[in-house]
């Protein structure tokens, strides 16, 4: 399958206040075909959500690209310029975002949201003359306004036509995300770029959430990078996962594979941590994240590995492949009899 | 509605008690307004008679009632040392203030609210610096000083500007309309005469927005950076939204709603600016009126020109409080 966006070998640090150069993402690959579900998975921290800033092109500024390629189609979107960039976000890709409270403009409704969307969306600069034109126009506003109604209902949320005209802190939270989605979606994207967008609500509402997103790109053919640390949800919904960990992919592979038969000791660790309905005592993983500037030479998971060897503080295992389409950054990967 | 009704209530409520305390103090303070108004030569009998005459030997809370009841008609009194009465006064000298005061008052917003945005928006760059050193001499220099080196290098010096007044002794003001001359000379197309009312304008109002500029400057820009870290900037910008409308719709108003209610205070500032300003300019206003009446105790002016500066400080919160209302829905509908 050709890949519909490549991420080969992406490096991404800043330099902090002491002018050390500290990298939070240190090499990541993945790719993404057209119409495939891809998740990432792993802790706060490991670099999730920095990969989607990337892709999106809206890293903070402090935040550089070292080294790697971000390739969509034919185009290293690393390379573009700012004009070029900004017209592929909404229409390539899109995000729906972790917090739906805080993430639409509290100070406009909704379907002003939508109309400077809609009107404008992909461009760089709105001069004033551009800004009033589809304001002043009756059918241009009546066309922007159907098209919301349509997106919102697209997204079943109950009676649109009064929802246009209400304010984010009249929403819930489910709802506040559905309008999101139909934000993210009006654009017709390629790809959307979901970050752990049930996280921030109760659970039945977050597997209602997941359900009308899987629905949503199914129906559309859409691709999607859905990023989270719930291995259920991912395995759900993902043909495929990338298991994260410290700035790193240590796994990746068919969903179903990857979690019956894990091949990295993290990605067993963080499956022996997901909280089952029986009476098995359930275990964490021990430790917590190293520090970015402390990780040096070797695997960032040696502290925490209960299966760490000497070579593990040598040399960075590299991303290899251990049979069933499946790759693992571990020097004992095949060896190991892992239990999820 | 309901909200700007209750802002009214509010408003009638604050200056009850201004009044209150105002007339309070005046009457407590030492120093008696009447043997001050008559001089040292003045006998018993006609300090007594000058008491009696302004209803001063009377009990305070028919003073009071007296004062509110003249404040309903209009009626403030007479000035203890011109003996004219101070609402004729007030009306000749407020217009004057009002113009000075609206005219700096949108200079300080005009000017400090685009700086506050490209500061903001071109954070740590050399533009930003500037800004930053010009808003922070702003708000360190003392408007006396300022005012009296503007005065100094722009008018004595050079010769640009007028020093003092408002409009030259020989040129005729406009027809009285609004009060304003700026309005009133456009109002019968005289541009020449604007520009002459402009030049004399123009270095008082500058002194008296400095500070102002630069305090919304400085807020400003602190909130736009506050809120162009938020999670509605990163979703809008990740889903294509042009980042001009973005930053001077989206993030503005979201920002411009906490520097409104410092602009309300503000106000406070700009009449304590204005006293000092409109002395060292000779700008027949209520600045330089009050400052007068100060000198010569002169406690029934005294009295009116804290009124009318509380009332308009009240005010102008109060429509600030409206205008926040209006930019904010979250105020208006309530947290639910």
């Amino acid at each position: 399958m050709s890949s519909l966006l490549a991420v080969d070998n992406l490096e991404i640090g800043y330099r902090d206040t002491d002018g050390v150069d500290v990298t939070l993402l240190r090499g990541i690959s993945l790719s993404v075909a057209r119409g495939e579900i891809i998740a990432l998975v792993g802790e706060s921290g490991c670099g999730k959500s920095v990969t989607a800033k990337a892709i999106l092109g809206v890293l903070p500024d402090n935040l550089k690209a070292h080294r790697g390629t971000i390739r969509y189609e034919d185009r290293n979107l690393l390379e573009l310029d700012e004009a070029a960039y900004q017209a592929m976000r909404g229409r390539a890709f899109t995000l729906v975002p972790q917090h739906p409270l805080s993430s639409l403009n509290p100070v406009f409704t909704v379907g002003e949201q939508f109309f400077d969307l809609i009107a404008f969306q992909g461009r760089t600069h709105v001069g004033i003359i551009d800004y009033w034109r589809p304001r002043l126009s009756a059918s241009r506003r009546r066309a922007i306004r159907t098209r919301t109604i349509d997106a919102l209902r697209e997204v079943s949320l109950p009676s649109p036509e009064e929802l246009v005209d209400r304010y984010p802190l009249q929403l819930s939270g489910g709802q506040s995300q559905r309008v999101l989605i139909a934000m993210a979606l009006v654009g017709d994207p390629q790809i959307v770029i979901a970050d752990e967008p049930g996280t921030a609500l109760d659970v039945t509402i977050e597997a209602q959430i997941n359900d009308l997103l899987l629905e949503r790109v199914q129906a559309r053919q859409t691709s999607m990078i859905y990023i989270t640390h719930d291995l259920g949800i991912a395995s759900q919904l993902a043909d495929r996962v990338y298991v994260m960990y410290a700035g790193r992919v240590v796994e990746e592979g068919p969903t179903a594979t990857v979690f019956a038969t894990p091949r990295h000791p993290y990605t067993a660790g963080l499956l022996r941590a997901v909280p089952k309905v029986t009476d098995e005592p359930f275990e964490g993983i021990p430790g917590t994240l190293p520090d970015p500037k402390a990780i040096g030479q070797g695997c960032a998971f040696r502290w925490r590995c209960p299966f760490a060897i000497n070579a593990c503080a040598e040399s960075v295992p590299p991303l290899s492949d251990v049979g069933d389409g499946r790759r693992a950054a571990c020097v004992r990967a095949t060896e190991l009899e892992l239990v999820a | 509605m309901r909200f700007i009704f209750r802002r009214m209530i509010e408003l009638a409520v604050v200056m009850f008690g201004l009044s209150v305390l105002i007339f309070v103090i005046s009457r407590v303070l030492p120093g008696d307004p009447v043997r001050f108004a008559l001089g040292p030569q003045a006998t018993e009998e006609q300090i007594a008679q000058l008491s009696r005459e302004m209803g001063l030997d009377q009990p305070l809370v028919v003073q009071y009632w007296r004062l509110i009841k003249g404040l309903f008609q209009g009626d403030l009194g007479v000035s203890l040392t011109t003996f004219r009465p101070i609402a004729g006064d007030l009306a000749t000298f407020l217009p004057a203030s009002l113009e000075l005061a609206l005219f700096s008052m949108s200079l300080a917003i005009l000017v400090g609210v685009p700086l506050g945005v490209m500061t903001a928006v071109h954070r740590n760059s050399s533009r930003d610096y500037i800004g930053r050193a010009v808003a922070f001499s702003g708000v360190a220099i003392p408007v006396f000083w300022f005012a009296l080196l503007v005065q100094a290098l722009l008018s004595f010096q050079w010769r640009i500007f007028p020093p003092l007044g408002r409009i030259d002794a020989d040129v005729r003001p406009p027809p009285h309309v609004t009060g304003s001359f700026l309005i009133d000379s456009l109002l019968v197309f005289d541009i020449g005469l604007f520009f002459h009312v402009l030049s004399f304008l123009i270095l008082p109002a500058v002194v008296l927005a400095a500070s102002p500029m630069a305090m919304i400057l400085r807020l400003l820009r602190a909130s736009m950076i506050d809120e162009m870290g938020k999670d509605y900037v990163l979703t809008a910008r990740a889903n294509g939204m042009p980042r001009n409308l973005l930053i001077h719709k989206y993030v503005l108003r979201n920002a411009f709603s906490a520097t409104l209610t410092i602009i309300g205070l503000l106000f406070g500032f700009f009449i304590g600016g204005a006293f000092i300003v409109e002395t060292v300019f000779s700008w027949p206003g209520i600045g330089r009126y009050g400052v007068r009446a100060l000198q010569f105790k002169d406690f029934n002016a005294i009295i009116a020109v804290t009124l009318l500066v509380g009332l308009a400080y009240a005010a102008a919160n109060t429509v600030v409080a409206v205008l926040y209302g209006w930019l904010d829905p979250r105020l208006r509908l309530g947290r639910r």
